[in-house]
């Protein structure tokens, strides 16, 4: 079937145009794209052309759409789902583990068309149906939510004050799943962040807003004992090892892609614990079931909502101007 | 058994004049697609609902309405004594009427008015005067020529179902041509929607009017609409009255305990209201792009000139619903609540769509037919 999709070239240019995709065969779904969230890593291939294996294009992972055709009957059509968005090469030892541990992790879009289009196929077992009572432009969430809270469940213990530098979209949702359903108080949380409408939406969301300055410049003891590093700037790894308390912990979710110059003594000395985390495990229906409990807690992570025909533009923007929050394109 | 026809009919007659309050509906699907009651697409603050559900447990206790009256004031700058709460500021509106208002008396209100206003004024057995909106904004040299023989002026600004905002000047020189035995009630349900230069100064205003009542609700940019809270803004001996005739519990404490959160709440309220002027401002634009007439609106609504049935289908094919022009006076028209980006943005594919179907100007296309 031929559907309308942005292209990404070979030369880094986008536009609009034509898609042809296969026919979903048996145990794959045609999916009609709701809605699909523009994330960090869409923006570092609109840059660099990393990680694609197929020219044009069609970049998005972060996909909600309803079921419009499957062969075998496994989803009925007008199912709402999310996409999985990992492309694991089932055939590592990575893989055994589980699929976000693949040696030769590709994602939708990048290993083959993803969702920035009017439709996508993928198998069956890829996507996750959602319950009829979810908004399709908060389902679309899900995938990144599954992100975060994959990232916070690396962390040892319940931490009561934690430090977020950079508070995009991910950085956003690592604070929502770190204060959400918690049996014990959720933490004190601070935001560190220099553009100044996400410094707002750190604060509306409960967070507190400071200055990497103020964290320095507290006692070691009263530093926090967890700092998320969902910033990725030159440095950041190495701010957040020195902002975090002694015995505390510093979280990578940022795929920053400048060395890292960190002192391995100060972490030895301070017995400081560094954890990465990528994508996600089986968080995603996790995720979807969150949303669904509580759609008003997430939907200020969105921000900006623009049509498909539109996204070649807003997209040459971002990569120049950050985003205040989640931008979503609509097909 | 006796019969209860009697009684029916002649509660029937009494109520002949007033019309069923209408709901806004949902869209089909999640109820998110609701741009018809002109709610919060946000929802309350955090700390808002962390507020209310430590107060549940506390829910065996009469309320007691001291320390929200305070925190109402703080953000008024004003008074506690100057605040009376009520279960949605329509009780308000319906607790002025049973006070000010009565068979013989007159109730000055816009055309289209406020519904509620309307009802209210009716039960009273209050006479309606009413005065024919201009381009969607009040009169207010023909309601203030009314005033002269009337107990009651409503006064919605932002109005509703326009959305115009009387400017504070031409409000303060309204208020100095009431007569000092008029009641005036300066509506502000959509003041923190409105520019700032939309947003009167109250606290001189009261003190200059006494008979200035100023009635405000928390079911919009605080989007408590399910817990029903407004407020009146008085003079203490106007609030005391009013209190005399008020129901003594009539804010539960879980409400009560949401509006001591808002105190918290200041930055998530800045966020809403930011995100639904942007929204607002998007729509503007578009509707103005389309060629289709619309009022300049202070509020989280814009009220344009669309056939309902024209455009529900459509919108209900996208999951939304607005709000028929004919619900609220204005047949002809309907009201779009501005939701959340997602929302609005499909909703502004939905009017393009129809625009190049020719749905808001036929007569080019019926004209282009004719010549074939």
């Amino acid at each position: 079937m031929r559907t309308r999709a942005l292209l990404l070239d070979r030369e880094l240019t986008l536009r609009t145009g034509p898609l042809d995709l296969p026919d979903p065969g048996p145990g794959e779904v045609l999916v009609r794209v709701e809605w699909a969230g523009v994330c960090g890593s869409d923006l570092h291939v609109l840059r660099t052309g990393d990680w694609v294996s197929y020219w044009p294009a069609t970049l998005g992972h972060e996909v909600t759409g309803t079921v419009e055709h499957c062969p075998g009957g496994e989803l009925p059509a007008g199912t709402l789902v999310v996409i999985d968005s990992r492309v694991p090469c089932g055939n590592c030892a990575g893989c055994a583990a589980g699929p976000n541990r693949c040696e030769r992790l590709a994602w939708v879009g990048e290993a083959h068309p993803g969702g920035f289009a009017g439709h996508l196929v993928l198998p069956v077992s890829r996507v996750v149906p959602c319950p009829a009572s979810l908004e399709p432009a908060v389902a679309v969430l899900a995938e990144p939510l599954a992100v975060a809270w994959h990232a916070v469940g690396r962390v040892p213990g319940d931490p009561e004050r934690v430090v977020i530098l950079g508070y995009g979209p991910i950085g956003a949702l690592v604070h929502l799943a770190l204060t959400a359903g918690r049996s014990v108080p959720p933490p004190e949380v601070t935001v560190i962040e220099p553009a100044r409408p996400r410094r707002e939406l750190a604060a509306a969301l409960g967070a507190h807003v400071a200055a990497r300055e103020d964290i320095a410049a507290r006692p070691v003891a009263q530093r926090p004992e967890l700092v998320v590093d969902a910033a990725g700037y030159p440095g950041s790894l190495a701010d957040a090892v020195a902002l975090t308390a002694t015995g505390g912990t510093v979280l990578a979710v940022a795929l920053g892609h400048e060395e890292a110059r960190l002192l391995p003594a100060e972490i030895a000395e301070r017995e400081l614990t560094i954890t990465g985390s990528i994508g996600f495990a089986d968080e995603l229906p996790e995720a979807v079931a969150a949303l669904d409990r509580d759609p008003d807690r997430y939907r200020p992570v969105v921000t900006e909502a623009v049509p498909l025909e539109d996204a070649p533009g807003r997209l040459r923007d971002l990569l120049t101007t950050p985003s205040s929050g989640k931008v979503l394109i609509r097909p | 058994m006796t019969s209860a026809t009697p009684l029916v009919t002649a509660a029937r007659a009494r109520l002949r004049d007033i019309p069923a309050y209408r709901p806004g509906r949902p869209g089909p699907g999640p109820a998110s697609g609701k741009l018809s009651s002109n709610e919060s697409p946000f929802g309350p603050a955090p700390a808002v609902r962390a507020a209310m559900a430590a107060a549940v447990h506390a829910a065996g206790h009469y309320p007691d309405e001291h320390r929200a009256r305070a925190v109402l004031a703080a953000q008024a700058g004003l008074p506690s004594s100057a605040i009376l709460l009520t279960n949605g500021s329509d009780e308000l509106c319906y607790l002025l009427a049973s006070v000010f208002l009565a068979p013989g008396r007159v109730a000055v209100l816009g055309d289209p008015p406020y519904q509620i206003d309307a009802t209210a004024s009716l039960l009273a057995g209050a006479t309606l005067n009413r005065v024919p909106l201009r381009a969607g904004a009040h009169d207010l040299d023909a309601m203030a020529a009314a005033a002269r023989q009337a107990a009651v002026v409503w006064l919605p600004s932002p109005h509703n179902p326009t959305g115009t905002a009387v400017p504070p000047a031409d409000l303060a020189a309204f208020l100095s041509q009431v007569p000092a035995d008029c009641l005036v009630v300066l509506d502000e349900a959509y003041r923190a929607f409105a520019d700032p230069d939309c947003q009167p100064d109250i606290g001189p205003l009261l003190a200059a009017h006494p008979n200035l009542v100023v009635q405000r609700t928390l079911s919009k940019d605080w989007a408590l609409a399910g817990l029903r809270v407004g407020y009146a803004l008085a003079a203490p001996e106007l609030v005391e009255v009013l209190a005399r005739a008020r129901p003594p519990f009539s804010v539960n404490s879980v409400a009560l305990a949401g509006i001591e959160g808002g105190a918290r709440a200041a930055a998530w309220q800045a966020m809403t209201v930011a995100r639904v002027r942007e929204q607002r401002s998007l729509l503007a634009s578009e509707l103005g792009r389309l060629g289709v007439e619309h009022f300049a609106s202070q509020a989280n609504f814009i009220t344009a000139r669309i056939d309902a049935s024209l455009v529900g289908p459509a919108l209900a094919a996208s999951g939304l619903a607005v709000r028929p022009g004919a619900d609220l006076g204005l047949p002809g028209w309907v009201r779009i609540s501005i939701g959340w980006a997602p929302q609005m943005a499909a909703l502004r594919a939905v009017l393009r769509e129809l625009s190049r179907a020719g749905a808001f100007h036929p007569e080019p296309v019926i004209r282009e037919q004719a010549r074939r």
